[in-house]
C-alpha cells in the first residue's frame, strides 16, 4: 500500500495510532514545538499588558524591520544547510553599505566624499554593490571548498580583513572617516519611500523589493539543481559526490549566492538607516543565525525551508520589539536573545538524537 | 520531484556528528532554559524602565525620572539660570527637535536638553 506524504498523510499515520503512541506522539509535538508556544504565549501577554503592541502601525514596523533582515537570514541559512557557517556576513552588509551610501550622496552635500561625483544611475550602484557582496562570497565559498577549512575560521578571517579594507575606505576623498549620510533623495525615496497605505501607516517599498528576492531564493532553493545538489552535498557530501554532484562548485555558488544576498542587504539598509559607518552591519549575522534555527534549518545539515527562515526572522523581530514595550533594558535584551538561542539549539539537537 | 525524499536521515550528522548526550538529559535542559527564560522575561521586566535625564547646560539641577514604554512624560520643574529665561527642552544636544509634552511618548532612554534666552537689561 502506498504511504501518502504530506499533511494528510500525517494526519492518517496519527488516527492509526494505539493510544500509547499518541500519548508519545503528543509529548514530541510539545517538546519539538515548545519555544514557538512559549514564544506565542509571550506575544500574547505583551499585547494584554498593552494593546499598542498589535495596533497598524506597530505590525507595520515589525514587518518593515523583518524584511530588512531577511535577505541575510536567507543568505546565510543556504550556508548553514552546508553544516556550515558565515561570520563575515554582518561586515559584508556593512561594507556594501558604505560603498551604496558613498555612491550614492546627494549631490549638494557638504560632507560628500566624492565631490566631483555625479548623481549615479541606482542601479548601477546595486550592481556595483551585488558585485562585492558575490566576490567575497566567493572567495569564502572557495576558500571553504578548495582548501578544505572550516567555513568558520575562513569567514572569520574574511570578516577581519573586510572591516580593516572598510575602515580605509571610509578615509577616502572628502570623508576622513566620519559617518556616509546628506544621502540622494532618489535613492532615499526608492527605498524608504512608499506607494501603498494600510490606514494611515505607509509601507516601505523596500518590503515588497524583499518579497520578490524571498520568492527568488525559494525558486533557487527548491525548483533548480543547484538547490537540490546543496541539500545532497549538505546531507552528506560523499554520498552526493558518488552520485555525481560537483561538491566544489556547489559549495562556492551557496557561498557566492549569500554574498549576492547580503549585497542586497546592504545596499537596503544604506538608504533604511540613513547614517552609515564603520559600525554599520555589525554582529548581524548573529541575529541571522539565529533566524535560521529558530525557523528549522539545522546544524545536521541538508535540512531547511524558505517559509522557516520567514517565520524565524519574523518571530525573532515580534519579540525584539515585544521586549521594548515591556521597558526591558536594552542590554538586558541580550540575555533573554541567548536564551532564545540555546534553547531553539537544545530542540534541534535533540530532534537529531531521537531520529538517531 | 519529490522534497521528502531529499530530506530524510542524515547519517554524517554535520555539527551533531560525536554528540553523546542523553534524550533524556536534553529534555531537562530545554525544560530548565524555558523556565529560565520565563524567569528572566519577568523579573527584567518588573525591574524594567527607561530613564529619563535632564540636561541644563549650567542651570539648577533637574532629577531624572524612572518611566516606562509609552508614558508622557511629567513636565519637570522649570530650572533657573542667571541673567537666562529658559526656553523648553529639546530632543537633541543641538536644540532642533523640541520634546512635544503632550504628544511625545518615551521609547528608549532619552535626555532632554535646556535651552537658554539671554536675559535682556
Amino acid at each position: 500500500m502506498k504511504e501518502k506524504t504530506g499533511f494528510s498523510g500525517r494526519v492518517q499515520a496519527f488516527k492509526s495510532l494505539e493510544p500509547k503512541d499518541r500519548r508519545l506522539w503528543y509529548k514530541e509535538f510539545l517538546i519539538n514545538n515548545s519555544l514557538y508556544l512559549f514564544l506565542f504565549a509571550a506575544i500574547i501577554a505583551i499585547e494584554i499588558v498593552d494593546p499598542m503592541f498589535l495596533s497598524v502601525p506597530s505590525i507595520v514596523n515589525i514587518i518593515s524591520l523583518s524584511a530588512a533582515n531577511l535577505p541575510i537570514a536567507l543568505g546565510i541559512a543556504g550556508c548553514i544547510v552546508l553544516t556550515g557557517t558565515d561570520l563575515s556576513a554582518g561586515r559584508i552588509v556593512g561594507f556594501t553599505a558604505c560603498v551604496a551610501a558613498s555612491l550614492l550622496q546627494a549631490t549638494g552635500y557638504a560632507n560628500k566624499m566624492f565631490p566631483g561625483l555625479a548623481t549615479l544611475p541606482i542601479w548601477l550602484v546595486f550592481l556595483i554593490v551585488v558585485a562585492i557582496g558575490a566576490a567575497v562570497g566567493t572567495i569564502n565559498g572557495f576558500c571553504t571548498a578548495k582548501f578544505h577549512l572550516h567555513p568558520f575560521i575562513v569567514t572569520l578571517a574574511t570578516q577581519l580583513i573586510l572591516y580593516g579594507v572598510l575602515l580605509m575606505y571610509l578615509m577616502n576623498g572628502n570623508n576622513n572617516g566620519q559617518s556616509i549620510s546628506g544621502l540622494d533623495a532618489g535613492y532615499d525615496q526608492f527605498i524608504k519611500g512608499s506607494f501603498l497605505k494600510i490606514g494611515k501607516t505607509p509601507i516601505p517599498n523596500f518590503v515588497f523589493y524583499v518579497i520578490v528576492i524571498t520568492f527568488m531564493m525559494w525558486f533557487i532553493w527548491n525548483k533548480t539543481k543547484f538547490g537540490k545538489n546543496m541539500f545532497a552535498v549538505g546531507s552528506n557530501p560523499e554520498a552526493a559526490n558518488v552520485s555525481g554532484v560537483n561538491v566544489t562548485a556547489t559549495i562556492i555558488l551557496v557561498f557566492m549566492l549569500a554574498g549576492i544576498m547580503y549585497g542586497v542587504t546592504g545596499f537596503i539598509e544604506a538608504a533604511r538607516i540613513g547614517s552609515n559607518s564603520a559600525a554599520t552591519g555589525l554582529n548581524y549575522e548573529l541575529d541571522a543565525i539565529a533566524a535560521c534555527v529558530i525557523g528549522g534549518v539545522s546544524f545536521v545539515g541538508g535540512i531547511g525551508k524558505i517559509r522557516g527562515v520567514i517565520m524565524g526572522v519574523v518571530l525573532l523581530r515580534i519579540i525584539f520589539v515585544g521586549l521594548t514595550f515591556l521597558s526591558i533594558d536594552a542590554n538586558m535584551q541580550y540575555v533573554i536573545k541567548g536564551l532564545i538561542i540555546l534553547i531553539a539549539c537544545a530542540i534541534d539537537m535533540r530532534k537529531y538524537l531521537v531520529k538517531k | 520531484m519529490n522534497r521528502d525524499t531529499v530530506q530524510t536521515k542524515n547519517e554524517s550528522g554535520g555539527l551533531y556528528r560525536d554528540i553523546r548526550v542523553s534524550v533524556r538529559g536534553l529534555n531537562g535542559f530545554i525544560f530548565v532554559c524555558l523556565l529560565l527564560l520565563l524567569l528572566a522575561t519577568v523579573v527584567l521586566t518588573l525591574q524594567g524602565g527607561y530613564t529619563v535625564s535632564f540636561y541644563t547646560n549650567g542651570g539648577t539641577p533637574v532629577d531624572s525620572v524612572r518611566l516606562r514604554y509609552g508614558d508622557d512624560i511629567p513636565f519637570p520643574p522649570v530650572p533657573e539660570r542667571t541673567g537666562y529665561r529658559f526656553g523648553g527642552w529639546y530632543i537633541d544636544p543641538d536644540l532642533t527637535m523640541r520634546w512635544n509634552f503632550a504628544e511625545d511618548h518615551v521609547k528608549q532612554e532619552t535626555v532632554l536638553y535646556a535651552a537658554w534666552i539671554p536675559e535682556q537689561k
